[in-house]
C-alpha cells in the first residue's frame, strides 16, 4: 500500500516571506553559547523521558542529569525522533567498530571522539558490552564547552554506576574537577569553533594516536558554527588521522518554509543556526566533507534512515505511543539527516559501510 | 436570565483565553450534555453554514478564524472535530466552543474528532494541560465525558456529508451510522472508529490499510458509491494536514478542510474554512497564524518542538 498523499512537507504555498538573517552572529556569543548549552539539557531530558517510556535502553542517562519524568509529555513524534537518532548513530558506531575489528583482528583498537558530546552516554553503553570490549580496545573522548564538561564530570565522579566503568588510573585534566582522563575515557573542554584548541586537547592532552582508526561524532553541533570553522575542523581531522570516519546528525532542507520557521524559532530562543545555509540539501552535507578532504560522504534524511533500523523495533516503539499523523512526522524527519563520511579506507573496509 | 449572564461572562473570559473555574466547567458540561444527547449521530444542519476542520488547541488561531469567518452567533458554524491536543490552549479552545454550543445551540455544531478521546488526549497534550491548569484531572474527566456525546457526523441540506475522518468498510448508508451507539470512548476499530480515523487515498481504489494504525484508506470508487447510494454530492472531512488549507479529492467528491494554521507552530501551512451559502455556493477563506503580538497569556511566543 502506498502512502496516502503526496509528501506534504514540500510546501507549495509560502504565506509569509521570512528572510534569514545571520547578521547578529557577532552579537553576544556568550548569551548564545548559554542557550546552545541549554539545548543539551533539553535534549537530554527528552531522551530521558523516552528511555523511561521504553523507547530504548540506557541505564546511564538518568545518572547524567537531575530530573524526574516530566509531568508534561512531549508528542510521540519527539520521542520517536530521538529514538531514531540514537539508534542510527549507535548502529553506525557499532558498524565502524566491527569493521575495524574484522580488518585488524586481535590487535584492533579504535578511538571515538564525540564533538559537543553533552551528556551523551556512548562510552558507558559501549563499555557495558563485555563481548565488544573483549574484542576491540576502545577509547572514547567527550568534548564540549567547560560548563557542560564540569557538570558531566561531577555526575561521573558522584555516580558509582558511571565511575565504576572507568578503567585504569583516573586523573584530572588541565582543568581540575572538570576535565578527566582514564585509560578508556577522556572528558575535556573545548570550543568546537576552535580547531587549534581541539587539536591540542586531542593530541597533547588525550594522547590520541593518529594511526589508530578514529570515529568522530557530532549531533546538532556544526550548524551552530561558521562555515569557515567547520571547514577548518573537518580539514584538520582528515589531515591528522590516517583512517577516520564521521557521523554527523543535523538539520537539512533549511531553505524551505519549515526550515525558515525553525531558523526563526530557534533564533528567538537564542540559538542562532549560523550555518543553516550549509544545510539546505543532502548533497551540500556530503560536499562539506568531500571538499574538506574526506574520501566519501553519504547523507540520508531521517525518513530514509528509519528504514535502516530493524522494522520489528520500529513497530515496537510505534506501539508505545501511536503516531497519529504520519505526514507531520515525515515533515519533521525530512528536516534532519545523518551524514556518514570516511577517509583513507583502503585496507580498513570502511568503504564497505553503507549508510542504509 | 441569570443563566445567560453567567454564560456570557464565561464566554467573555474564554474569549480572552482565561480558563473558567472547575465548578463552572462541571456545570457547563452538564448543560452541554443535555443539548448534545438530543442530537443525532448524523446531525442535520441547514445552510448557510461555515465548515471548519482541525483546531488542535491553537486558541489564537481560532480567534483569527472567527475574525475571518464572523462571530458566533452571526455566522452558523460546523466544527469537524480535533479541538484539542498539540496546541497550548486546548482547554480554552474546547471550552469556548462548548460554551458557544450551550449559549447558541442552533448556531454551532460540534462533531467528534479522533482526538476527542481519553486515550489520545493522554498522549498528545490535553490531559497534561488540564492537570497543569487545574491541578487535577477533574476538568479532563468532565471534558472527555462530553466527548462521548458529540455527534459523529453532520448532513448539510441533505446533500453534504461531514465527518472528521472518512468512510468505513462496515458502513454503506447514513442509517447505519444512525444505528451506532456513540456514547462511548472511541473504539480501536469498527465503524465508529473508522469515521473518525479514515483518510481518502488519491492513488488507489477500494480499501487500504491506514498508516495511522486505525481506520482505513478509501479510494474514489468507495466515495462514489457512498455518495450515490446516499444521494450525497460531497463528503467534507478534516483530519489531515494540507499545506494549502484545503484539498479536493476524487474529482471534487471528497474535500479536506484544515483549520490549524502553522500546525504545531512549526508546519508552515495555511488554514482554510469553507463558507456555504443558502444555495450551497462555496467560498473558501484562507488564513494564516495569528501574529505573535496578538498572543497574550502564559506562553506568549509559541515554542515549537525540534530535535536539539
Amino acid at each position: 500500500m502506498e502512502p496516502p498523499t503526496s509528501p506534504s512537507y514540500l510546501p507549495s504555498y509560502h504565506p509569509t516571506e521570512l528572510r534569514r538573517s545571520t547578521s547578529n552572529t557577532s552579537a553576544s556569543d556568550t548569551a548564545s553559547d548559554e542557550s546552545i548549552m541549554n539545548t543539551n539539557e533539553e535534549a537530554t531530558l527528552c531522551k530521558l523521558d523516552a528511555v523511561r517510556l521504553g523507547y530504548w535502553d540506557d541505564p546511564f542517562l538518568s545518572q547524567m542529569i537531575h530530573g524526574t519524568l516530566r509531568h508534561e509529555r512531549k508528542a510521540p513524534d519527539m520521542y520517536k525522533g530521538y529514538y531514531a537518532r540514537v539508534k542510527c548513530v549507535e548502529r553506525l558506531v557499532l558498524n565502524f567498530i566491527q569493521t575495524i575489528k574484522t580488518s585488524k583482528g586481535v590487535e584492533a583498537s579504535v578511538q571515538i571522539v564525540n564533538l559537543g558530546a553533552g551528556y551523551d552516554t556512548l562510552y558507558w553503553r559501549l563499555k557495558s558490552n563485555a563481548a565488544l570490549n573483549n574484542a576491540v580496545k576502545i577509547k572514547v573522548v567527550d568534548l564540549d564547552l567547560l560548563p557542560v564538561i564540569s557538570k558531566k564530570s561531577h555526575a561521573i565522579r558522584t555516580h558509582k554506576k558511571l565511575c565504576d566503568l572507568l578503567t585504569g588510573e583516573v586523573r584530572d585534566g588541565e582543568i581540575p574537577h572538570a576535565e578527566l582522563h582514564s585509560e578508556g575515557y577522556d572528558l575535556v573542554s573545548a570550543d568546537m569553533r576552535d580547531t587549534d584548541e581541539i587539536s591540542r586537547k586531542l593530541v597533547s592532552a588525550c594522547k590520541l594516536d593518529p594511526n589508530i582508526p578514529t570515529l568522530f561524532i557530532a549531533e546538532c553541533v556544526l550548524i551552530y558554527m561558521s562555515t569557515d570553522s567547520t571547514k577548518k575542523l573537518l580539514t584538520w581531522i582528515a589531515q591528522t588521522f590516517r583512517t577516520c570516519a564521521f557521523i554527523n546528525y543535523e538539520q537539512v532542507r533549511m531553505n524551505d518554509h519549515f526550515g525558515e520557521i525553525m531558523f526563526e524559532a530557534l533564533k528567538a530562543q537564542g540559538c542562532l543556526l549560523a550555518d543553516a545555509d550549509a544545510c539546505e540539501t543532502l548533497e551540500m552535507h556530503e560536499n562539506r566533507f568531500v571538499r574538506a578532504g574526506w574520501t566519501r560522504a553519504q547523507a540520508g534524511d531521517m525518513n530514509t534512515m528509519c528504514q535502516s533500523l530493524p522494522q520489528t523495533d520500529i513497530q515496537r516503539v510505534d506501539r508505545i505511543a501511536m503516531i497519529d499523523e504520519p505526514e507531520v512526522l515525515q515533515q519533521l524527519f525530512a528536516h534532519y539527516c545523518i551524514v556518514w563520511a570516511y577517509k583513507g579506507a583502503d585496507s580498513t573496509g570502511l568503504g564497505n559501510i553503507q549508510l542504509l | 436570565m441569570s443563566g445567560h449572564q453567567d454564560l456570557d461572562r464565561q464566554i467573555e473570559m474564554l474569549r480572552n483565553c482565561e480558563p473558567i473555574s472547575e465548578s463552572e466547567v462541571k456545570a457547563l458540561c452538564a448543560k452541554a450534555r443535555e443539548i448534545l444527547v438530543e442530537e443525532g449521530n448524523v446531525q442535520r444542519i441547514d445552510s448557510p453554514v461555515t465548515i471548519c476542520g482541525d483546531i488542535h488547541g491553537q486558541f489564537y488561531d481560532l480567534k483569527e478564524l472567527f475574525k475571518k469567518g464572523g462571530d458566533v452567533p452571526e455566522t452558523n458554524y460546523l466544527f469537524m472535530g480535533d479541538f484539542v491536543d498539540r496546541g497550548y490552549y486546548s482547554v480554552e479552545t474546547f471550552l469556548l466552543l462548548l460554551a458557544y454550543k450551550v449559549r447558541y445551540p442552533d448556531r454551532i455544531t460540534l462533531i467528534r474528532g479522533n482526538h476527542e478521546s481519553r486515550q489520545i488526549t493522554q498522549v498528545y497534550g490535553f490531559y497534561d494541560e488540564c492537570v497543569r491548569k487545574y491541578g487535577g484531572v477533574n476538568v479532563w474527566r468532565y471534558c472527555t465525558e462530553i466527548f462521548d456525546y458529540l455527534s459523529l457526523a453532520a448532513l448539510i441540506d441533505g446533500k453534504i456529508f461531514c465527518v472528521h475522518g472518512g468512510l468505513s468498510p462496515s458502513i454503506q448508508s447514513l442509517d447505519q451510522i444512525r444505528m451506532i451507539d456513540r456514547k462511548q470512548e472511541v473504539p480501536h476499530d469498527g465503524p465508529m472508529c473508522d469515521l473518525l480515523w479514515s483518510d481518502p487515498e488519491d492513488t488507489n481504489e477500494g480499501w487500504g490499510i491506514s498508516p495511522r494504525g486505525a481506520g482505513y484508506l478509501f479510494g474514489s470508487d468507495v466515495a462514489q458509491q457512498f455518495n450515490d447510494s446516499n444521494n450525497i454530492s460531497l463528503i467534507c472531512r478534516a483530519h489531515q494536514l494540507v499545506m494549502e488549507g484545503y484539498k479536493w479529492h476524487f474529482n471534487e467528491t471528497v474535500l479536506t478542510v484544515w483549520s490549524a494554521p502553522n500546525y504545531c507552530y512549526r508546519c508552515g501551512n495555511v488554514a482554510a474554512i469553507l463558507e456555504l451559502s443558502d444555495s450551497l455556493v462555496r467560498n473558501f477563506i484562507i488564513f494564516e497564524a495569528a501574529p505573535h503580538d496578538l498572543r497574550t497569556g502564559p506562553t506568549k511566543k509559541p515554542q515549537p518542538e525540534y530535535f536539539l
